[in-house]
């Protein structure tokens, strides 16, 4: 009755229409392949004499593999085809570079972002005013020329010598060295906050774009 | 809009009804609700997507299926509504109904609101 030509049609049809259905769920498209392979045997059944235009009419009847795909695909809430993620602009990626060199632009940037939660955004502002810039160049001044203090020293009228010093230096000397660590600890706290929170950034932005878009 | 495509959208709003309302009385197999289409102009164009609906509608619990024997060659899954496929067909007519009066007022029946 049926050539082995008319089974091999047949069988690609299915083939097709099974890799078409990628994304369907497992159980609805197991479901519809069967469904439309019984479907085609049973109407190949009818045919008395099949030739392959008979078999060729029905399975036009049948429609393309592409359309019955897409009419399971047509309802977006039974299918599971993964949403692009999120991409990740400009604005981001500016604004990661920026916050920790240049404060105020890299923070603007940052509050523009959709990418960062407020508790991100405000994390970002952690970053000392001025950014690298400022601890660079401006802090060691500070350090230095802040505590202005100075020692200065005689004889008078040829009696003991007596240094006298103000500020700092007028600390006995392991008060001196307490103060000197606090102040290196501080400075390399501020050094590593800017990449402290870039790198805190760059996680939560990584976070951000790896969710699918809603 | 290209009259094929306006053909088209129509035919997706309604068509989930139509076979729901096909099994109101009496389950059904697939192949029985195609030759009931078929006969009906334009509500289903390519036989085959009324596999992906059905399962579709199953998903959703509009239907649900049992399986009988047929005549020859392998049992059939027989598609039957659901209490919730029973409810959605009641609700559809009662929209249409309202739906389909208003596009004739607009359209010209006597008494519409045409320009």
């Amino acid at each position: 009755m049926s050539a082995p030509h008319a089974d091999q049609l047949v069988h690609e049809y299915l083939d097709r229409l099974d890799s078409l259905l990628a994304g369907v769920p497992q159980r609805r498209r197991e479901e519809i392949l069967d469904e439309i392979s019984k479907h085609i045997a049973e109407q190949r059944s009818q045919i008395p004499d099949e030739s392959d235009a008979d078999l060729r009419n029905l399975l036009e009847r049948i429609g393309d593999p592409a359309e019955v795909a897409d009419a399971a695909r047509d309802d977006g809430e039974t299918v599971t085809m993964p949403k692009p993620a999120r991409r990740i602009g400009p604005i981001e990626v500016l604004a990661l570079v920026l916050t920790p060199l240049i404060w105020p632009a890299g923070v603007i940037l940052l509050w523009l972002s959709p990418a960062w939660n407020v508790r991100d955004k405000l994390i970002g502002m952690l970053v000392p005013p001025g950014g690298y810039l400022f601890i660079v160049f401006g802090l060691p001044a500070l350090l230095v020329l802040g505590p202005m203090s100075e020692c200065g020293g005689g004889s008078v009228n040829g009696g003991p010598y007596t240094q006298t010093c103000t500020g700092v230096m007028a600390l006995p000397v392991w008060q001196q060295y307490l103060i000197g660590a606090a102040e290196i600890t501080v400075f390399l706290l501020l050094l590593m906050s800017p990449i402290l929170v870039a790198i805190y950034m760059t996680w939560r932005l990584r976070r951000w774009a790896a969710e699918p878009q809603g | 809009m290209p009259i094929e495509g306006l053909a088209t959208q129509l035919r997706k709003g309604v068509i989930e009804y139509c076979v729901l309302a096909m099994l109101r009385d009496t389950p059904r197999y697939g192949g029985e609700l195609i030759q009931v289409l078929r006969s009906q102009d334009g509500l289903l164009t390519s036989e085959g997507t009324i596999y992906p609906l059905l399962s579709r509608m199953r998903a959703e619990g509009l239907v649900d299926t049992e399986w009988r024997e047929a005549p020859a060659g392998s049992p059939r899954r027989y598609y039957r509504l659901t209490k919730a496929g029973q409810r959605a067909v009641v609700e559809f007519q009662r929209e249409w109904v309202r739906f389909r009066g208003t596009v004739d007022v607009i359209f010209g029946e006597p008494g519409g609101k045409q320009r």
